[in-house]
């Protein structure tokens, strides 16, 4: 942890929390990996429910920082799926949530316009979300944004897909009985 | 122009129930590909044993107590998809017991100018009914006093658009008298009756849009309809 961490750390929680925070972050970050739960032996914590929290450490919840850079103002909105992928162009099938008695449509937009970081969610079939408004703020002057953004959805489990597999092929076997 | 403006909005997502905050880790979050790979600072990471709170991209903060899940965004175009992060979640922590949810969003409005800051809510609370019930203010005011009169905070209680169990609640707040502005905000509440976690998430995941929605046009509405009459 950095030493500015730790300063701040101290400054804002007890000596005790502050100790327990160095001390196990890399227990944490092992324990998070490894899906487990770390057991403190001696862990005289009580129950650190928000009420407890806010009110014995209240510089502990660090706040929103006010007034936001930027307000989105967001004028259309589309949720959308990736029926191609050629080269750099990505087609894509899309229905619109702010009018949804618009009829679905299909697009096409290059590849650069998906954020890099969401670059391993592109592949067919991939869901995404069509953001189309302004940005203003006191230090952004208003400005148009479009804004495509991949979701990030539970992947379905290999007992699940086992499971809907035996299922399937239970209903072939029932409507091919005769 | 605009009798209003929207200069910040939030919309966030609070679970109710028992929660062990010691997992929610940014290496738990990338790892388990729940979120985007990004570059944590520590400085913006609180990982407690009791109590996480990770600043997330795009302006999203989670807060984990033991007896509350908090997901919010600032960005309007992050929203929609809080109810995929947080499914994402709880997909991979189903055990997880929940009993209640909430789905808010607030604005933080500034009135464009005095007038409209008195105008606003004449219909709903008008000021005459207050000053009869209070001996002195019948008396002539001076403009200052008039002007330190008004609407401070108020709630509204609606029922649940569906059969869901719960309620919805709106409550308008003055932030801040001197530049005018005030929170607006709309919780959209269902109490959960021994539901499995999945199921919670369904209920999420199926009503989370047009929850965004019926808050975002009740204030659109309730604003215009308030400061055009």
């Amino acid at each position: 942890m950095s030493s500015l961490a730790v300063e701040r750390l101290g400054e804002l929680a007890t000596d005790y929390e502050a100790e327990r925070y160095t001390k196990r972050t890399e227990g944490y970050k092992i324990a998070a990996l490894e899906d487990t739960v770390l057991i403190d032996d001696n862990d005289e914590s009580s129950a650190f429910t928000e009420e407890k929290v806010k009110k014995e450490h209240p510089r502990l919840v660090t706040p929103l920082p006010r007034r936001q850079d930027f307000v989105e103002d967001v004028k259309q909105i589309f949720s959308g799926f990736v029926t191609k992928i050629e080269g750099h162009g990505i087609t894509a099938r899309i229905s619109d949530i702010t009018e949804p008695s618009r009829p679905d449509e299909e697009i096409v937009f290059d590849i650069h316009e998906i954020d890099e970081r969401e670059s391993d969610l592109l592949e067919l079939g991939a869901q995404f979300y069509w953001h189309i408004g302004y940005r203003q703020g006191p230090m952004t002057s208003k400005h148009r944004f479009s804004t495509i953004r991949l979701r990030r959805l539970p992947r379905w489990t290999k007992d699940e897909l086992e499971f809907s597999e035996q299922a399937a092929n239970e209903y072939v076997e029932f409507f091919n009985a005769d | 122009m605009k009798k209003w403006e929207i200069v910040e909005d939030k919309a966030s997502i609070v679970l109710v129930g028992s929660f062990n905050p010691r997992i929610f880790h940014p290496e738990w979050l990338v790892n388990r590909r729940i979120v985007d790979s990004w570059d944590y600072e520590d400085e913006r990471i609180i990982c407690l044993p009791d109590f996480a709170q990770i600043n997330l991209p795009d302006n999203r903060v989670l807060s984990v107590y033991v007896n509350r899940f908090i997901l919010q965004s600032t960005c309007a175009s992050s929203n929609l998809a809080l109810a995929d992060l947080a499914t994402n979640l709880f997909v991979k922590l189903a055990e997880t017991p929940l009993n209640k949810l909430g789905m808010n969003y607030d604005a933080t409005i500034r009135l464009r100018d005095q007038e409209s800051w008195k105008n606003l809510a004449k219909d709903f609370a008008p000021e005459e009914e207050w000053k009869k019930a209070c001996s002195y203010l019948e008396s002539e005011l001076t403009n200052k006093q008039e002007n330190e009169m008004g609407l401070w905070s108020m709630a509204m209680n609606f029922p649940r658009p569906d059969d869901l169990k719960g309620f919805l609640r709106s409550k308008i707040e003055v932030e801040n008298s001197n530049d005018r502005t005030i929170t607006f905000g709309v919780n959209n509440h269902v109490e959960f009756d021994q539901v499995e976690t999945l199921e919670a998430m369904r209920i999420l995941s199926e009503n989370w849009k047009d929850s965004l929605q019926i808050a975002k046009s009740l204030i659109e509405n309730m604003m215009n309809n308030q400061l055009e009459n």
